[in-house]
This record gives structure tokens, sequence and C-alpha cells, in this order.
């Protein structure tokens, strides 16, 4: 049987042959420029912060995660993982801090309780995170992130006195106990909707690491990729065409162009002049026949030139006051996207 | 022979494992879906060559039934250039190409058999071409396959691992079936006599804190959100027995590799295990389906505790 202090010894020099043996594989998988999403690994959970008050993983939504597992017993790995962790913390801006969590789940619930583990990990940063519960809730989390750890010492306790420890915790017991474990190294990197996106651990470059939690801050979702593509209305030559004294009607013509890179659709169309429609003349059995639509599509890059006999804009009940020569007409076209735009369109004689 | 290839990859079918995939997402989802589709047939192909009534230590041969129907009219003078009384194949090697519309997939061999009482083993190197039609129509064995060709036969000294049997074989032919279904191909349904149970079974699907249940297509439907472009590839496989003598559990290991609805690159591990009853007839009928995602092993720390 290994005495404690041989396995810890044992434990360390394995851990720093792990850091300096995998490097290569690490880099290899780091190329990839697009973080992938790990099927199946994570979701949300319940535990308990450092003020005791319960919480849900989907409380960090909107910012990036970076979560480790644990316990405060832990004399090397952990402390190890959470100076690591301060470091890479470290690398990040101030903005770039506030997009992020970084969490460590205890997997020692009996022993760390909420207001311990608090303390051992704001030794470390006055931001970090520790989650602890109820055993169900941490067998929960294990469970979601596949976590793989096991008590050593055949579930035998050992006095905590005889630990090195970070922060003890407070107790009179001289003799309390604690348990010792073996545990992963993984420290999970995920994005701003708790989805995995890369597994790391403490042989990661801090500078690369540092970079994959950028690249989530500023990933962008799909409804953000759709938010950037707009429409954008503009017109050439629009004009309305000065109508005889005795006229009740007139028209306007001109080229509508959406030069945005989504497409729009004209919904409306209105004036200070008169009631506006968007007519088409169409030729049906050898005649003009005018018909009004009711909507029209605008893709991207694309124009819908108004002209006689063909689209135009039919201006009703004109109002002869504002409709006159070298005098001004609003125009508002509608769009469903765009909103109302507004035109000053200058009155024209044919 | 000078092929204009767009992708070449070794596979090795001991563990069903496609070594290499294509980075690009359209390439790998035709590659997983031709290999798939062609795997299944080839195993079709090699179980039915090895002889049942010569090989009675094989009591799970009797379980074993292979729709050949059409072989012998399309490929009856190839087949006789096999040895008689084959008692098992082992695929070394196998490699796809892909030229003009065409597949051509190279499968070496050892075949063991025995001849006047004495046991024998050849290797053999065959290429057998595919049209395109694997992916689109259903398949029944002989049609896909445009052309085989016999490239190498040597002898070999004799081997003797009695597991690469018919049933070796008709697990294979079934898994990949089932890979090209669940990557939404139908045209070998045929194969997994699909008709009877692909209603019927039930789909447990766990992906983290999701979990769902119900019919395979309504199933599928909900896990092509996340895996919506990409492909299988088969990475392990197992049988475990049950209590009744006529039901197993076919364990799958499957890597996945691709891009969620909104594009974003999703990998997975996936654990499959399919309940599966042999009727009386020897015809498979699924039963049920639970997968399971479980944590990729992408780094070799991965798995090291400290």
């Amino acid at each position: 049987m290994l005495r404690n202090s041989q396995r810890i010894i044992i434990k360390t020099v394995l851990f720093w042959m792990l850091v300096f043996s995998t490097s290569i594989s690490n880099v290899a998988f780091s190329e990839d420029v697009a973080l992938p999403i790990f099927s199946g690994v994570g979701g949300n959970f319940s535990a308990l912060n450092g003020d005791g008050k319960a919480i849900e993983l989907n409380d960090y939504k909107g910012k990036v995660v970076v979560l480790a597992f644990g316990y405060t017993n832990c004399a090397d790995i952990c402390p190890f993982t959470l100076g690591y962790l301060k470091q890479l913390y470290n690398e990040l801006s101030p903005e770039e801090q506030k997009e992020t969590r970084i969490v460590f789940v205890t997997i020692d619930p009996k022993y760390d309780t909420p207001e311990h583990l608090n303390a051992f990990v704001k030794f470390f940063n006055k931001d970090f995170i520790g989650l602890s519960g109820t055993q169900a809730q941490i067998d929960k989390i294990v469970s979601l992130y596949q976590v793989e750890y096991h008590t050593l010492s055949d579930n035998a306790e050992i006095e905590t006195k005889d630990i090195r420890r970070v922060t003890p915790r407070k107790t009179d017991d001289d003799k309390e106990k604690g348990s010792l474990f073996s545990h992963t190294v993984i420290i999970y990197l995920m994005d701003k909707k708790g989805r995995t996106r890369s597994l790391e651990y403490t042989g990661t470059p801090k500078d690369e690491f540092a970079s994959k939690i950028r690249s989530l801050i500023n990933e962008k979702t799909l409804t953000d990729k759709k938010s950037d593509k707009k429409p954008e209305i503009t017109t050439e030559q629009l004009r309305v065409i000065l109508p005889p004294s005795v006229a009740s009607s007139t028209s306007a013509y001109g080229i509508i162009k959406n030069i945005g890179n989504a497409s729009d659709t004209l919904i409306n169309v209105s004036s200070n002049a008169g009631m506006v429609m968007l007519h088409k003349t169409d030729i049906e059995k050898g005649m003009a026949q005018m018909n009004h639509v009711d909507d029209f599509v605008l893709d991207a890059g694309e124009s819908l030139t108004l002209k006689p006999m063909s689209y135009h804009l039919m201006i009703m009940n004109v109002d002869h006051k504002i409709i006159k020569k070298d005098a001004e007409v609003t125009l508002v076209l509608e769009f469903e996207k765009a909103g109302k735009l507004e035109f000053k369109v200058p009155v024209v004689e044919e | 022979m000078k092929y204009f290839s767009i992708f070449v990859f070794m596979v090795i079918f001991f563990v069903g494992v496609a070594n290499a995939a294509p980075a690009k997402i359209e390439d790998r989802a035709e590659y997983s879906a031709s290999l798939n589709s062609i795997a299944s047939v080839v195993m079709t192909w090699y179980g039915s060559l090895i002889n049942t009534t010569k090989n009675a230590t094989e009591s799970d041969n009797q379980l074993v039934n292979f729709n050949i129907n059409n072989i012998a009219d399309n490929w009856d003078e190839y087949r006789s250039q096999y040895p008689k009384n084959i008692n098992q194949i082992v695929i070394t090697n196998t490699q796809l190409l892909k030229q003009g519309s065409d597949y051509y997939f190279t499968v070496n061999s050892n075949i063991s058999f025995m001849l006047e009482n004495k046991a024998y083993t050849n290797s053999f190197k065959e290429l057998f071409i595919f049209s395109n039609s694997i992916l689109k129509k259903a398949v029944n064995l002989s049609y896909p396959i445009k052309n085989i060709q016999l490239e190498e036969r040597q002898e070999e000294p004799n081997s003797n691992r009695t597991a690469y049997n018919r049933k070796h074989y008709k697990v294979r032919e079934f898994a990949y079936a089932w890979l090209s279904h669940i990557q939404g191909l139908t045209t070998l349904d045929r194969v997994m006599n699909a008709e009877a149970w692909i209603d019927k079974a039930t789909y447990s699907l766990e992906i983290g804190a999701d979990k769902s249940k119900g019919t395979i297509s309504d199933v599928l439907k909900k896990r092509k959100v996340l895996l919506a472009k990409g492909g299988h590839l088969l990475r392990s496989l197992e049988v475990k027995k049950t209590a009744s003598n006529n039901t197993f559990i076919l364990e799958l290991i499957l890597e996945w590799k691709g891009e969620n609805d909104e594009g974003t690159p999703v990998i997975a591990k996936i654990k499959q295990e399919l309940k599966i009853h042999i009727k009386a007839d020897k015809s498979w009928e699924v039963i049920s389906i639970k997968e399971k995602h479980l944590l990729p092993i992408v780094a070799p720390w991965m798995g090291l505790l400290c």
C-alpha cells in the first residue's frame, strides 16, 4: 500500500509528464477555426453558490463559462489548476472578464461547504465562483459532464491536518477528517448558450486558451448573423408628374432600389399630396388595365422601376396646393423591415 | 491504373473503423454515406461466401440468413473463382476512392477453406466498382455493383480465427445499413427487413440533459437539429447476449462530425444499443434503440485522472 505522500508525489510527477508529453496533440486540435459543440457533454444543472444560494448554470447564459472540477482537500492538482485559471483570467481584458465566468465545482460536497469552497476559490481570484450542493446535485453535474473521479484510500478518510492545503476549513476539531480523490483534469469551455465548445487542461498555453474564450465572447449566433443582413432602400430620379389643374390623379415615376444584403417588401405608400397606391399597368386583350399591387418584394440588389405602362405610384385625390410646379411632395415608402422611409420628391412637368 | 479521386481513404473493418475522413462537411457526408452503404453490401457478399453446412462448430451461423437471390444471376461466374468450403474470411484492409460518379472499393482479405480435409488460406485483393445509385435507389445485392475484379490471389499460411464467420458479417451488414438509415438514406432498408419494425421500435435519445423517446422517425427528426449535416462512422461493434437465445444487444460506438442546423461544427461520440430479436424465419426485428452521447476523447490526456 502506498502512503498518501507517495501517492501525491506520483500524481504530481505523472501530471507534469502529462503536461509536457501531450502538447503536440493539443496544438493540433486547437488549429480548428470554429470550436465544435461537444454533443451530449454538459447541460443545465442546479447547485449552491458561495453564499449558499441556489443557482443554475442557465443563470450564466450570455457569458462564456470556464468550468473545472476538484475539491478543497486536493493538495496538488486543484490548487495548480486554479492558479492556472487565475493566470488565464488575467490574460483577459477587464471587458472580457466581465463576459467570462470561472466556475469550480466540488466533487466532495460532503466536506466542501459553500462557505469553505467560496474561501478556497476566492483565494485565487475574487471573481471565481465555487459551486457545491447536495450529493444528488453534484452527482447530476458529474453525470452531465461525464466527469470521472474516484476516492483514494479505499474510502477511508484521513486527518485533514496531514494534508497540505491552501485554505484549511475553519474547525475546532483537530481530528477533522476528509477524503482524497483522483479526478479528471479536464477544463470545460462553454459558450454563451451553455454548450461545451472545448475541452482543455492546464497544459494548454494560456494565450491559446484565452483566444478561444475571446472567440466565444465574440461569436455571433444565427440570430445575430441574420440581424447583420439588412435591406437598404434608396431611390433614383423619383418624381411626381405635374397633373393638369382639373385632374384628380397623377403618377410618380423613378427607381426604388434595395442596395442592402437582405430582401424587403414594400407594403404601403403614403403622401401629403393625396392617396397613393402602387399600381401596375397590364395589357389584356389589347387593352391597358391598371391593377393595384398589394405589396412588392424587393430582393437584395434588386430595383423596382416605376414608369408609364408598367409599375407606377398612383396618386389620387391630389391636393393641388401641394402638387404644383417646382414644389416638393413628401412620399413615404413603408417597407416590412426597413420601416417608413420618407422622401422629398420634386414635381416635374412631363 | 490512374484514378481522378475526390477522396481516398483507408478503412479497417476489424473494428469497423474509417481512419480518416474528409474535413469538408459535404465530402464527409458523401464519404460516410457511400462507405456505410457499400460496406453493408460488401458484408452481405462475403458473409454469403462462407459455407454454413461444412462449419458445424459455428452454431451462430444457424441464425444467419443472407438475402442473395440476385447474386447468381449476375455474379455466378465471378463467385465460382472462390474456393469451396470457405469457413472464415478476414478482411485485412479496404480502400475507397471516387472516380466520376462511381465508387471504387478495394478489399484485401484472407479466405480460409477446407480442401480434402486440409485447411488452407489464400489472400485476395478484389476491386468492387459501385454506381452512385447505391445512394439513391433501394438496394438489392446485385445491381449497385457495376463490376468486380480479382486483382491478386496468393497462398498464405493457414490462420484459424473462427470469429470471422457468417454472423460476423451479418451483424456488420445490418450495422452499416442502419448507419445509412440514420444518415437519412432508405436504400438499404430492405437489407434490414426494416418494413417489419421501423415504425414499431422505440428510440430513446439522451444528449446531455436533453432526453427524448419516440418512434425512430420522430427521434431522428429531433436529432437532426443538432446533427444536421455530416456523417456517422462506425468505431466499434459488439454483440451482447441476453437471457433469451433469440434476442441480443448490438452495441455500436459511432463517431459523428458535422454541423448543427445553425452551421456550428458539432462532434459526437455516440453509443447505441439496439435490442434485436431474431424471428423464426431468421429475419431480424429491432425492438428498441437506446442512444447516449458520450464524452469524445479528443486528446490523450483526457482519460487520465490526477
